[in-house]
């Protein structure tokens, strides 16, 4: 009990250990220790959002806008059941990315998808059939999230 | 009809059969399309007061009368007690038996054709558990999980398949004794047995897997590979598969699996997000909807154009964002709740988007035009009021903006998912009121088509 708080941060520097990449040390140091020292000196309750994005928009994540909150919204209803997969690769034999993934990849805040490396296959993954959103149990505009996801108004490939 | 989901097809092949054309506006199958297997009417637990469906088995279980009548018991606004009558259950227990069971038969004569019956009684009590080990009584079943009640059975075989991501079947077979021993049944043999499909099939996915095993030589390989997993099972074993043994030819592999295997052959039910009996419920209720002839488009209603009292006509935007426009006699509403988008929340505030009505929970308190949050209990399997929102119903299913007060629109009718007072959740009656209900409302289009 003495040394818990020793302990907690066993597995953190396991990770710096084994992980050895700068990126990943300064993103650790950032979190486990940044993140910590600026929450023993804050007063008050936080405001969440704007603690999230303190931390972490120089990862490239950002709010969506009011025209994308919609779309993400819609793809935060995803229940991963598949089927969106399933009937793309029936229609369209082997299609080079799920479109699970890109309704996964818009449920999420704002995310750069070039980190995520789905840039390339986002932009020739989806030919519009729109044979999934007849299928999705919870009408999720597939497409039109896939062509927001991949399209040029995107800029830096973020959602 | 509104709705793409089990209430409004059930609601459109009626008006079909009836000699009307009906034209369905479908958005999304909804809670349609995460069927566990079963069509529950009313699948409250026998002889539990308060619906505990886990409660211990009486000696005598209780019919699905005696069900019924439990359920407007417990939930003053359930549907079936404006449908059928609080007193008329207790008093005329036939009536509303035959109205769920010829409901059911011409449900299972659209579906056969497409591959996917319904099996059952409504006084049965089927013992069936989900690919965890979880157990549920049910009424009514489709085929796949309709073999596999496990009541009093000689042996359990538990199948795995090579590859597809599921419980291991130690941890699914020793719920599976819990759920067995607190429903008041004796322990029983099992059996694990792994089954080895040939190489090429998409064993990664369940769907995939699902789609796979419609092929031609799919029941020859099932066969093949269960005669290798056979072992020396009991006569009368219960053979347990995963929910994914095909989509349209799910019969014929189920058979060639039963003459392999030499006992009752069932796939488990399925817990979300594994989305195969939904989606054959889906493509079989669309394959019958188009064999009858229903006029179907794609596309959310956005509102009604009315004239003295009645709809006139429905405003849908369509794929691409195209705006249409639909005319029509009477319209059933069954759009369903928050999965299909029959409810929303909008500006943090719950809501029923195309007319703004009233939403009620099943004690009947307000629910539209507060924060989704205020209708949530605190933990997990509490009744959480949100789950029940709907619409309030006159005893001809026509929305009521207050409970007692004259309908809103003369021809307009609810059904399914889209009314108050019941919690497919708590009271496992899901499918059976949107089909129960579907089947009512396309009878009160009926009658007001037949009218002078």
């Amino acid at each position: 009990v003495r040394a818990g708080w020793l302990h907690g941060y066993r597995g953190f520097f396991r990770e710096i250990l084994n992980t050895g990449t700068l990126a990943a040390l300064r993103l650790q140091v950032r979190t486990g220790v940044l993140h910590v020292l600026r929450s023993l000196g804050r007063s008050g309750p936080p405001d969440p959002v704007a603690l999230f994005l303190a931390n972490y928009s120089a990862d490239g994540v950002r709010l969506p806008d009011a025209q994308e909150r919609p779309l993400s919204l819609a793809a935060s209803r995803c229940l991963a059941c598949g089927l969106c997969s399933l009937e793309c690769a029936r229609v369209a034999g082997s299609p080079p990315l799920d479109p699970r993934e890109a309704v996964l990849a818009g449920s999420r805040l704002g995310i750069d998808l070039a980190r995520l490396g789905l840039e390339g296959d986002l932009a020739g993954g989806c030919g519009a059939c729109r044979a999934c959103e007849a299928l999705c149990p919870v009408a999720i505009p597939v497409a039109r999230l896939q062509a927001r996801l991949a399209g040029p108004g995107s800029g830096s490939g973020t959602l | 009809v509104i709705g793409g989901g089990l209430a409004g097809g059930a609601a459109a092949l009626e008006l079909a059969r009836r000699g009307l054309s009906p034209v369905l506006l479908e958005a999304a199958p909804g809670a349609t399309a995460l069927t566990a297997g079963t069509l529950d009417v009313a699948g409250a637990v026998p002889g539990s007061r308060r619906l505990r469906w886990r409660a211990p088995l009486r000696d005598a279980p209780l019919t699905g009368a005696d069900r019924i009548a439990i359920l407007i018991g417990t939930f003053a606004s359930h549907p079936y007690a404006a449908l059928l009558g609080r007193d008329a259950v207790r008093d005329d227990v036939a009536t509303p038996v035959k109205l769920v069971e010829a409901a059911v038969a011409e449900l299972d004569r659209a579906l056969v054709p497409h591959g996917l019956g319904v099996e059952g009684q409504l006084d049965e009590n089927r013992l069936l558990a989900d690919q965890h080990g979880v157990m549920r009584v049910a009424d009514f079943v489709f085929t796949g999980a309709a073999a596999g009640s496990l009541g009093e059975v000689p042996e359990i075989a538990w199948v795995r398949i090579a590859g597809l991501a599921a419980d291991p079947p130690a941890v699914a077979l020793r719920r599976l004794a819990a759920e067995r021993a607190t429903l008041g049944l004796p322990p029983v043999p099992t059996r694990t047995v792994e089954l080895r499909l040939p190489d090429g099939l998409p064993v990664g996915s369940p769907a995939r897997l699902a789609a796979a095993l419609d092929g031609p030589d799919a029941p020859a390989e099932l066969a093949r590979a269960a005669e290798a997993a056979r072992g020396g099972a009991r006569a009368g074993c219960v053979w347990l598969f995963p929910p994914v043994l095909g989509l349209a030819n799910l019969k014929t592999n189920l058979e060639a699996l039963r003459e392999r295997l030499g006992g009752p052959t069932a796939e488990t039910l399925a817990a979300v997000p594994d989305p195969t009996p939904g989606f054959r419920l889906h493509r079989a209720l669309g394959a019958a909807l188009d064999r009858a002839g229903v006029e179907r488009h794609r596309g959310r209603a956005t509102g009604f154009e009315t004239r003295e009292g009645r709809v006139s006509a429905v405003g849908f935007v369509g794929d691409g964002g195209a705006h249409g426009r639909l005319e029509a006699d009477a319209v059933v509403l069954a759009t369903g709740r928050f999965l299909a988008g029959g409810l929303c929340e909008r500006d943090g505030l719950v809501c029923e988007p195309i007319l703004g009505l009233p939403l009620f929970d099943a004690r009947g308190e307000r629910i539209d035009g507060r924060p989704a949050r205020a209708a949530l209990r605190r933990r997990y399997l509490d009744a959480h009021p949100l789950f029940s929102a709907g619409v309030a119903i006159d005893a001809r299913l026509r929305p009521v903006s207050f409970p007692g007060t004259a309908a809103v629109l003369t021809n307009l009718f609810a059904a399914g998912d889209r009314l108050t007072g019941f919690d497919p959740a708590r009271d496992r009656t899901g499918l059976g009121v949107a089909l129960v209900t579907g089947v009512l409302a396309a009878r009160q289009v009926a009658a007001l088509a037949s009218a002078p």
